[in-house]
């Protein structure tokens, strides 16, 4: 798939009004590490999968998922460079909006900005998209919880339930078959360890590391990872629901 | 596929999602003789192959102190290294200056990528092309940082960069989970042995070509002098990693 000359710069539009390069960075994030982010009964889980690509890699470090404030965090999909520059405009962004209305940005304004910055290197040819999706989850007391997801483009939606990466379709449609509103977070967990591993099926023999964080009622509403020995729980439980899944087919 | 048209600047992505000029950028680690590092669970050693422009020059120095308690070694192209090396240094002082502690390590290996990073998003400049390994000790523990010129870093247990380091990191596959629990002395041979894997045929190890700094929870950054250095490469001729195993 090639534009021919209408993909060389940010600022052309093609003949049938694409914006080839903003096309591209997405592809960027298609390829890379499934992340995911769901709303549950009683709060938000961010989740991401993270390839231990070389046995010398520290275990539990290399994060993808931060915080932004102590009830709000991200999760960077596609290239982490670029995430990572987004991750910290949203942090000074959180702390200006504290500064200036002494209150924390409620996830509606903080992702509106940070969809309108990431917009921003979509229109200048001196610039480029940026190649990472940023997933931001909070809970405020007027909002409740809230999770939204903004691409490439610097679209921004809220969700129920969003995903990015190469898992992204498997992930979809799980999000359809399974309603996630009416698991607690600690239930719910299972499942997204499902989701992250049927996400890598093709590469089962390499070693996997799973990053999740959550923001719920039972600890005390503020962003913080999820227990290791949870996590480790999860990932097992879901390993034979997959093996039970292949023996029932 | 037309790579030429997607390759010439840092603003341009491929169809495929790739942006060439930052894997250009990190080639010219690749270009760059071989440094690695390792730590166990007191020290980090950092160990490189010094390369000498010709007969008549000296060699070039691949590792720099940073603070006290942290240092890098190098990989590519020295100038861009040598920006960076301040950068990181400045940072540490001003720390210091302010919280009158140490600048914790992964935070300035963060700021060292977002750096990177911003080189990468402009038309009008080009990534740096040299890749650290940041060896550093603070309250968090003991830490090996790899950065690259994507602006993308990776913390590690040991890792090796530049020419022929598949050669090292092999040799590290086969015997890091010996690392941790290593005295100075067994981490310093393991590493003289990894880069003893990379040379070319015809080359040696002498105490001319070989940089090794080392840090420790109580030891300040230092290099290896002359004389030191000449005593761990005759004891690399009797040392194996099997010996350490029997002694555990």
């Amino acid at each position: 798939m090639s534009g021919s000359m209408y993909d060389l710069s940010v600022a052309t539009y093609s003949q049938e009004g694409r914006i080839y390069q903003v096309e591209y960075a997405t592809k960027a994030v298609e390829n890379s590490e499934t992340v995911i982010g769901v709303k549950c009964k009683d709060g938000v889980i961010l989740a991401a999968e993270k390839q231990k690509f070389s046995r010398l890699l520290e275990d539990n470090t290399n994060k993808r998922i931060y915080n932004i404030d102590t009830q709000t965090g991200m999760a960077l999909c596609g290239k982490l460079p670029d995430g990572r520059n987004i991750l910290q405009r949203a942090k000074a962004e959180s702390s200006q909006y504290q500064d200036m209305y002494a209150i924390p940005a409620s996830a509606n304004v903080l992702s509106d900005r940070v969809a309108q910055y990431v917009h921003a290197y979509t229109m200048y040819s001196g610039a480029r998209p940026f190649g990472s999706a940023t997933f931001i989850a909070s809970y405020n007391t007027f909002d409740g919880y809230e999770l939204y997801m903004i691409e490439p483009s610097g679209n921004k939606y809220a969700y129920h339930a969003c995903t990015h990466g190469k898992g992204r379709a498997i992930c979809k449609s799980e999000f359809e078959r399974r309603s996630f509103k009416d698991l607690t977070c600690q239930e719910a967990l299972v499942y997204i360890a499902k989701m992250l591993i049927l996400a890598h099926e093709e590469f089962k023999e390499k070693k996997y590391e799973y990053e999740m964080t959550w923001i719920t009622d039972n600890n005390g509403r503020k962003h913080q990872s999820v227990p290791q020995d949870l996590i480790n729980n999860a990932v097992q439980q879901a390993e034979q629901l997959i093996e039970q899944d292949q023996m029932g087919e | 596929m037309l790579k030429h048209l997607y390759d010439t600047d840092c603003v341009t992505w491929s169809p495929q999602g790739k942006l060439f000029q930052v894997e250009y950028a990190m080639e010219a680690v690749k270009q760059g003789s071989i440094c690695l590092g390792l730590k166990s669970n007191e020290n980090v050693v950092l160990c490189s192959l010094k390369r000498q422009p010709s007969e008549l020059a000296g060699y070039q120095e691949k590792q720099f102190k940073i603070d006290d308690h942290m240092a890098i070694a190098i990989a590519g192209l020295t100038a861009d290294a040598r920006v960076l090396c301040k950068y990181m240094r400045t940072e540490c002082l001003e720390y210091k200056y302010t919280y009158e502690s140490h600048h914790p390590v992964g935070r300035l290996v963060f700021k060292v990528a977002e750096k990177s990073q911003h080189k990468t998003q402009s038309g009008a400049k080009r990534p740096y092309g040299v890749g650290l390994l940041v060896a550093g000790i603070d309250p968090n523990g003991v830490h090996l940082f790899e950065t690259c010129p994507s602006g993308n870093y990776y913390e590690y247990k040991c890792q090796a960069i530049g020419s022929r380091s598949q050669a090292a990191r092999t040799y590290f596959e086969s015997w890091f989970h010996l690392f941790e629990k290593s005295t100075l002395e067994q981490l310093i041979l393991h590493g003289l042995s990894a880069i003893k894997k990379a040379i070319m045929e015809d080359e040696e190890l002498n105490e001319k070509n070989v940089e090794v700094g080392i840090l420790g929870k109580n030891l300040k950054f230092t290099h290896l002098n002359a004389q030191e250095l000449k005593d761990y490469i005759t004891k690399l001729d009797t040392f194996s990693p099997n010996s350490q195993i029997q002694q555990e």
